[in-house]
């Protein structure tokens, strides 16, 4: 049930848990008021990938809340907010995401350094059969050591210590392009 | 260009195979955590950076399956309990 109250002082609530409720109520269908976090919320609900400036009014409602691994959780529907790459099996990615949503906060972690590591590497999202893992898929032209020697940098500074919220769910994938 | 192959002998006292090398097109890099008695966990990770598949004969008994010859490393990234480290470094 969606606390329609909450939206009269916007600014008492922090920005991930408004959009996180915003979200919570457009799943279920409830009757919200407007305002400009509701609009970036239909936004990227209804047309995700419309327009530049929709992803950036939402910027700071993506920071969500960090734990102590610095993962960051945000609800499912936000993966087209921030994810910049392609997706492959949208519904199995969706799906994944929904049994362990603290997937979504890795993702964000995940495409930040590993678009930084291969800069000119496309990232891919890719769900499993059973919807259960989520890929990171990293399409590069580097061989298959200087590749590994790059990912190795990534899971020492960073995916190591993170993926702990995952539960195994989430892990990346190198495809080697010619 | 054809990829130059190689000869491959997996036991010391068994045949010899010709081995095509098969470049790797996707390798996903799962890590298995394994819990240990002591309260370590280690994290670890299989390495394949080269492949190859025999193409001169299978492997005997195998229904004609190809033999795969695999270079691979292992990573291993323990976390380790303090009470465990020894007093002194070595």
């Amino acid at each position: 049930m969606f606390p329609s109250d909450s939206l009269h002082g916007t600014l008492a609530v922090d920005d991930s848990t408004l959009y996180a409720m915003h979200l919570q109520a457009l799943e279920e269908d409830a009757e919200v008021e407007s305002s400009s976090y509701y609009a970036a919320a239909i936004a990227f609900t209804v047309a995700p990938r419309a327009a530049t400036w929709t992803r950036y009014l939402a910027a700071p409602i993506l920071r969500g809340h960090e734990d102590a691994t610095g993962a960051r959780e945000v609800r499912p529907l936000a993966m087209d907010a921030y994810w910049r790459g392609s997706i492959r099996n949208r519904a199995r990615v969706l799906d994944a995401i929904r049994k362990t949503p603290r997937i979504n906060g890795l993702l964000i972690g995940a495409q930040d350094r590993l678009s930084a590591l291969f800069p000119e590497s496309p990232l891919i999202l890719e769900g499993d059969l059973d919807g259960q893992q989520v890929y990171v898929v990293v399409q590069t032209s580097l061989d298959v050591d200087a590749a590994r020697d790059v990912l190795d940098d990534f899971d020492r500074s960073w995916w190591l210590e993170s993926m702990g919220p995952a539960n195994g769910n989430m892990s990346v994938v190198l495809e080697f392009i010619t | 260009m054809a990829k130059e192959t190689y000869t491959w002998r997996p036991a010391d006292d068994g045949p010899e195979f010709e081995m095509l090398p098969v470049e790797i097109v996707r390798s996903e890099e799962s890590w298995v955590k394994l819990f240990l008695e002591d309260g370590t966990v280690l994290r670890v990770k299989i390495v394949v950076s080269k492949v190859g598949r025999s193409i001169d004969k299978p492997i005997p008994g195998r229904n004609g399956e190809p033999l795969y010859h695999i270079q691979s490393g292992t990573i291993v990234v323990a976390d380790v309990p303090k009470e465990l480290y020894f007093t002194e470094g070595g």
